[in-house]
């Protein structure tokens, strides 16, 4: 299948019964065929992905970049069959990676990948990037970040500065208001008709510095792009103040879209972050057997 | 569940045909057809768990994503909802060829109801006929999102906006001018299309469009209304990347297939 002349799309399926159900773009000129771009879902997003962003990195990679992306579903998410014996969705979803990399390595000599994921995904991309050496490059849209003192202060002064926010503070303190924590409270659906499947345990700001140290340590490329302006990011530089104690030896690389909402619903995140990653994946040839060059930061 | 492409080599669409549950095979099929935009996004889980439920009932079922939607070939700023009507035939004639089946009819949710209501009066003779809390009119439909824009604060807002050139922004998807001028064209019926045997009308919530619809359409045969009180807006955003599944409907359409 093509999509243009540039790109050719396929139907992939993994597991012992085609159990997962992935689409694979390749390009029409192939840059590094032992290389290759994987795309996670996000929450119970489909694999096309949040505003169908996914599709859109995965032909600007191949498009652009000359590397093959591959963009598959987790067991019981978008076409994919639920793994039996119902494990833990974050244990399921790395061993979906894992089976889905074996595949690909076996049958089409891909030796080394970048797994990209945003929200949940993100999360599992970095977690199997630290404990898979075929992992040279993690792609993030909001991954884990914590507050630092100069977020935190950031935070209150933006408050501070506005007449509504302050007094939407009071209402909340004094308890006039609630503030919507859970997903169907923010889409406003009642919980019954509303499903999640990820595991609701966030892990602590050790734990990410310890697999962040593993990235590094094997000189995993890193490519984080964070949205919006809360607390949990709000100045370019609090990645690498957050995570002040790991080295990322001139890997890493931090976008901040501070007008751009956490689903990439804005024309402007939409161009950005595929031409961003297409451009990034270019830049370096990430070679097997040496390791990746410094990134510089964006 | 086969996933497959399909039509046009050089701009294919993304086909899932669920062929029915061997042993029950009742020798008919369905094409679901998605809604726009984010309800697109959000509504995709429900409409294959519909597909399955609709196999266990003897039904062959496929799912087709339009040009420039989904992983289907092209953008969305580059098609018409005139060629989505299209897609809807090429998906009909693909689970024909696939399933072996003559009959196949149409199962529609909210934008994607009213695209299969304007094929089944082209054509004629399409049957089962399903429209899920359906889009009534192309004008209502753009009277709706302009509402929703509005609300959200014209100019302040990133993802619901109008653009200078008209088209519009609805929580991550653009809607073309053309798109728009295409969609004003198309409206239900206020008859039941002609040879349409079977005819489900299944609402989540009820309105004066729908009551008119129901009116209107009841004076046909075959034609029955089902309420199933389920929430409705497919156009919501969350965090979590969570889904909304209304499951009364599901059983609904199911139970009435």
């Amino acid at each position: 299948m093509s999509k243009g002349a540039a790109v050719r799309e396929s139907v992939m399926r993994f597991g012992p019964q085609g159990e997962l159900v992935g689409i694979l773009s390749e390009p029409a000129a192939p840059r590094d065929p032992g290389r290759m771009l994987i795309l996670l879902n996000s929450g119970a997003m489909h694999r096309v992905g949040s505003c169908r962003i996914s599709v859109k990195i995965a032909r600007a990679a191949a498009a652009r970049s000359g590397i093959a992306a591959l963009r598959f579903d987790f067991s019981g998410i978008g076409d994919s069959v639920t793994r039996p014996g119902g494990p833990r969705f974050e244990e399921s979803a790395v061993a979906d990676l894992l089976d889905v990399m074996n595949r690909l390595q076996h049958e089409r000599g891909v030796t080394r990948f970048a797994v990209y994921g945003l929200c949940s995904g993100a999360d599992i991309a970095m977690h199997a990037g630290s404990i898979d050496p075929r992992i040279v490059e993690v792609i993030q849209i909001d991954g884990y970040c914590f507050a630092t003192w100069r977020s935190r202060l950031r935070y209150y002064l933006l408050r501070v500065k506005s007449a509504a926010r302050v007094m939407a503070f009071l209402r909340r303190i004094f308890g006039l208001r609630t503030v919507p924590r859970s997903g169907a409270q923010i889409a406003d659906i009642d919980q019954r008709f509303f499903e999640v499947p990820v595991d609701p345990d966030p892990i602590g700001r050790g734990e990410v510095a310890a697999q962040l140290r593993a990235l590094a340590g094997r000189g995993v490329r890193l490519l984080c792009f964070f949205t919006g302006r809360e607390p949990a990011f709000n100045y370019p530089r609090q990645f690498e103040d957050c995570f002040s104690d790991v080295d990322f030896a001139g890997l890493l690389q931090v976008v901040h879209l501070p007008d751009s909402r956490h689903i990439l619903s804005d024309p402007a995140a939409q161009a950005i972050v595929p031409e961003r990653i297409a451009n990034w994946l270019s830049a370096a040839e990430v070679p097997g057997d040496v390791l990746n060059k410094p990134a510089s930061r964006g | 569940m086969d996933v497959l492409f399909l039509g046009d080599s050089d701009a294919p669409l993304l086909g899932a045909y669920h062929p029915a549950r061997s042993g029950v095979d009742r020798g008919i099929g369905v094409v679901l057809a998605y809604p726009f935009g984010q309800e697109y996004m959000r509504a995709h889980r429900a409409l294959r768990l519909l597909a399955q439920a609709l196999t266990a009932r003897g039904v062959h079922v496929m799912r087709v994503d339009y040009r420039g939607t989904g992983d289907s070939a092209g953008d969305l700023e580059d098609f018409g909802v005139l060629d989505w009507i299209e897609d809807l035939e090429i998906a009909r004639q693909e689970l024909r060829d696939v399933s072996g089946v003559r009959q196949v009819g149409l199962v529609g949710l909210r934008l994607g109801a009213l695209l299969a209501a304007e094929l089944a009066a082209r054509l004629g003779g399409v049957s089962p006929l399903v429209l899920w809390d359906p889009v009534t009119s192309g004008e209502s439909y753009l009277q709706e999102l302009g509402y929703e824009i509005r609300r959200a604060g014209e100019g302040n807002n990133r993802s619901r906006f109008v653009a200078p050139d008209g088209a519009l922004y609805m929580n991550g998807f653009r809607m073309t001018v053309r798109f728009q001028q295409e969609l004003r064209s198309l409206a239900l019926p206020a008859r039941l299309p002609s040879g349409c045997a079977r005819t489900l009308l299944a609402v989540s919530h009820e309105t004066p469009a729908f009551d008119r619809l129901r009116a209107g359409w009841s004076e046909g045969s075959g034609f029955e209304y089902r309420h199933a009180p389920a929430p409705h807006d497919w156009n919501y955003v969350d965090h979590v990347g969570g889904i909304m599944l209304p499951q009364p409907v599901l059983a609904a359409i199911t139970e009435w297939m």
